[in-house]
């Protein structure tokens, strides 16, 4: 291809969900009626793009061609949206007009928003799309200064930070210095979760919520808690991020990609280190929930909440198709967001916590004495969460409010979150060693039928036995429950076999008792 | 029509209130056939007759034959006092008793008239815990020939005639509509079942729709119908409670399951045993107080 001919190529991104596509930018300088257009499945985002470049190049002092301007982004089939091309297109027209060598820009990945001057502002995406552009075997990528800190958590693609047109034009040219990254070891000193602001020795009291909370972190079992407005539910469910086993790079990699896509990264400590919390409110609509909506698809709260914590606060109180639209996740782990032409996938791999006040009237007396509701409102709101939701819930317990006595009491006594999640640690790797062949990735999803028999996860017999006796307490459902929850406190005191005593104290972690019965 | 005792209670039963006690000693003295006539022919000497000649269906010979083929449609059993089938229990009422039962299900006279019986008690929205203990207790208890007694209601009603059923045991649901209705419609098949092995009854005639004032009447029946009266669990306000009231009224025994203190579907059954109500937590328990020997 000579330079004669007009024509000049460089690569994009664009994401469907959390992957990124290359796409080819192509302009083509042609003679005939002076014009501009864009062609392959732009949105209204891209097509302005012709205005903003051309602003752009001539505000940084460059010419755009008096000519017949053709923009292609290839392949045609993927939608393009928003302004993320933008730098791509100026940069490939200034190759294409000869200001710029082909080459300079012929295997870099280019991102970037262009203002009408020519600064380049940050763009949303930018850890999952340079993350596509190493999988596609891209060496370099150009982005936007604000996003290099991102961009550079990607550690085999070099990363080109530009604070302009103008800037960036001096950089390919060779005449100035690109923005970099810093190095790897001040970057991962950053700790940027305000759940590392909390932490566990804070809550009063409540020793069995809190023992629910250290199981369920250590054996990644879903929990539900129960107890009047003010018993500390919420609180509590905000702690279980501090204990929670720490994240691999690849997980922090993976949340951090998420939660690049909404923009809400800290720009200089962008990589997120601690499992995130996400706290939707009860009337958060479906798309909120497992993502979607106009346009681009975006992750909803449960892909926000992908390796961290989902917490579902006043939890009959959602609606009914979105607490089940959790249902798919729960299982398989991700969301699929179908639109016409492509289907977006999002991980949301989370851990559920569920808070419900016992009545709908939100009386705050343990005993129901400044409750009006009618028998048939509370069974109906208690059974607002679904059977197959709860099928999932391996825990359950019931706060109440904490009394005078612990208020009073010294305070130092608390354990603090370092102290449990040294223990969950501990719990969460002899899981992983006795899991390594068993395809379960945690105790909350080993099958039912492998707990019990003989094979390496089964319960010994005695205990096993002495929970059938307890019909009372625990269902026949209940008892897959139990026997998971048995297996980490098991790993959480550092034994090979759960004992009697350990299905006992999942029993007492299964207060199932004390709900509104179906 | 020519009227006779069964017809004239039947009409009786769409008219008259609940506990007239006049109406109770005139039937008593000279039977329904009679103050049925003097009612219909406006020389009825009861206090309440202008009341009940408002209360009188256009046609009342048809209306009544209507209800005796609806009755018959549903084979329900239209049972008055004298009656094989008549459940004497309901006598200790005295002036409150109904005027007529409609049954349907297996009425035998073991069934009706049990040696022993236990009216089962407790709150709609109950939790698991209370739902397991009176499923328990009841096939604990239906299982050794005592007969249970509730309501047709969700929570306690629905699971200690569970637990009766599931110990093949005999259960009596006394329902506050006409036989032709079911109420709640989410236990058809549940009141379906009782009926296979058990009675359904009401004192409602046919195509009477449940009302507050019919399901606090009907609480006396339960009372009477149980050698003793049981309430699992129970909030602070609570429809136990009517139950109790009209146990204690007939001197049957009152009982309480306990709980969680901290429970608010135990608070009134706790109050109850503060109050004197006998503590149980078996169906052993339970036993002991129907028959010490």
């Amino acid at each position: 291809m000579s330079s004669d001919s007009g024509i000049a190529r460089a690569k994009g991104v664009v994401l469907i969900g959390v992957d990124g596509a290359i796409v080819d930018v192509e302009v083509d300088l042609a003679d005939g009626v002076v014009g501009t257009s864009i062609v392959g499945l732009p949105d209204r985002g891209v097509n302005e793009a012709k205005d903003r470049v051309r602003a752009a190049l001539v505000n940084s002092g460059h010419r755009w061609p008096a000519k017949r301007v053709t923009i292609s982004l290839s392949p045609a089939w993927i939608p393009k949206a928003g302004a993320v091309t933008d730098l791509a297109i100026a940069l490939t027209m200034m190759a294409a007009d000869q200001a710029l060598p082909l080459e300079s820009i012929a295997d870099t990945v280019i991102l970037g928003e262009l203002a009408l001057d020519g600064q380049v502002r940050a763009v949303r995406g930018v850890l999952p799309a340079v993350l596509a552009a190493a999988r596609a075997g891209m060496r370099s990528v150009i982005v936007p200064a604000a996003n290099v800190e991102e961009a550079g958590l990607v550690e085999q693609v070099r990363v080109i930070g530009v604070h302009s047109l103008a800037h960036a034009f001096a950089v390919l040219s060779g005449t100035d210095e690109p923005a970099t990254p810093q190095s790897r070891h001040e970057r991962s000193s950053g700790r940027q979760s305000v759940a590392h602001r909390l932490d566990l020795s804070e809550v009063q009291g409540q020793p069995l919520a809190k023992r629910a909370l250290e199981v369920a972190a250590a054996g990644g079992h879903h929990l539900l808690m129960m107890g009047v407005p003010g018993a500390g539910k919420t609180m509590l469910a905000e702690r279980l991020p501090t204990i929670m086993p720490a994240l691999s790079r690849q997980a922090a990699q993976e949340i951090t990609a998420i939660h690049s896509l909404d923009g809400s990264l800290d720009p200089l400590h962008p990589l997120m280190q601690c499992p995130p919390f996400e706290a939707p409110h009860h009337t958060a609509t479906l798309v909120a929930m497992v993502g979607g909506g106009s346009g681009r698809p975006q992750p909803g709260a449960v892909s926000r909440a992908h390796r961290g914590v989902l917490f579902l606060d006043e939890a009959p109180e959602f609606a009914r198709s979105v607490v089940d639209s959790l249902r798919e996740p729960l299982e398989s782990g991700f969301v699929r967001v179908a639109r016409s032409g492509f289907v977006a996938h999002f991980p949301a791999r989370f851990q559920l916590v569920l808070a419900a006040n016992p009545c709908p009237c939100g009386s705050t007396d343990q005993r129901g004495l400044g409750c009006h509701c009618t028998p048939m409102q509370r069974r109906r709101y208690a059974h607002k969460i679904s059977g197959p939701l709860l099928d999932r819930i391996d825990l359950v317990v019931h706060t109440h409010g904490v009394d005078r006595a612990v208020l009073l009491s010294d305070t130092e006594a608390e354990e603090s979150s370092a102290t449990v999640a040294a223990r969950v640690q501990a719990a969460a790797d002899r899981m992983a060693a006795r899991l390594k062949d068993s395809g379960c990735d945690s105790n909350a999803t080993v099958a039912g039928s492998q707990l019990k028999g003989s094979g390496p996860l089964a319960i010994p017999k005695p205990a096993l036995g002495w929970l059938r006796d307890q019909k009372s307490v625990v269902s026949g459902r209940g008892i897959d429950k139990v026997l998971r929850v048995s297996w980490t406190l098991a790993d959480l005191a550092g034994r090979d076999w759960p004992t009697l005593a350990d299905v006992q104290e999942a029993v007492t972690l299964r207060n199932d008792s004390a709900r509104i019965a179906p | 029509m020519q009227w006779n005792e069964r017809t004239a209670r039947v009409l009786l039963a769409m008219v008259a209130s609940v506990g007239d006690s006049q109406l109770h000693e005139h039937l008593n003295a000279g039977g329904a056939t009679a103050v049925v006539e003097a009612l219909l022919s406006r020389r009825s000497t009861l206090r309440r007759s202008a009341t009940y000649l408002k209360r009188l269906p256009n046609d009342p010979g048809t209306a009544v034959q209507q209800a005796l083929d609806v009755s018959q449609e549903c084979r329900a059993h239209v049972v008055i006092p004298g009656d094989d089938l008549w459940p004497d229990a309901l006598n200790d009422l005295q002036a409150r008793c109904p005027w007529v039962m409609w049954m349907r299900g297996v009425p035998r006279s073991q069934n009706v008239k049990p040696e022993y019986s236990v009216a089962m008690v407790g709150a709609r929205a109950a939790t698991n815990y209370g739902t397991t203990m009176a499923h328990e207790i009841a096939a604990d208890l239906a299982g050794e020939g005592v007969v249970i007694v509730s309501g047709g209601a969700f929570g306690i009603d629905t699971a200690a005639h569970r637990g009766a059923l599931a110990a093949q045991g005999v259960t009596i649901a006394v329902l506050a509509n006409g036989i032709d209705q079911v109420y709640p419609v989410g236990n058809t098949s549940l009141l379906h079942a009782v009926m296979a092995t058990g009675v359904v009854m009401t004192e409602l005639p046919p195509g009477m729709h449940p009302t507050r004032q019919g399901f606090l009447a009907r609480n006396r029946l339960i009372a009477a119908l149980g050698r003793a009266t049981l309430v699992v669990e129970a909030a602070a306000r609570s429809g136990s409670a009517s139950t109790v009231t009209r146990a204690l009224e007939l001197g049957r025994d009152v009982m309480a399951v306990p709980g969680p203190v901290t429970s608010m579907m135990s608070v009134g059954t706790h109050e109850l045993i503060r109050d004197g109500a006998t503590l149980v937590t078996s169906a052993a328990d339970v036993r002991e107080l129907l028959n010490p020997w």
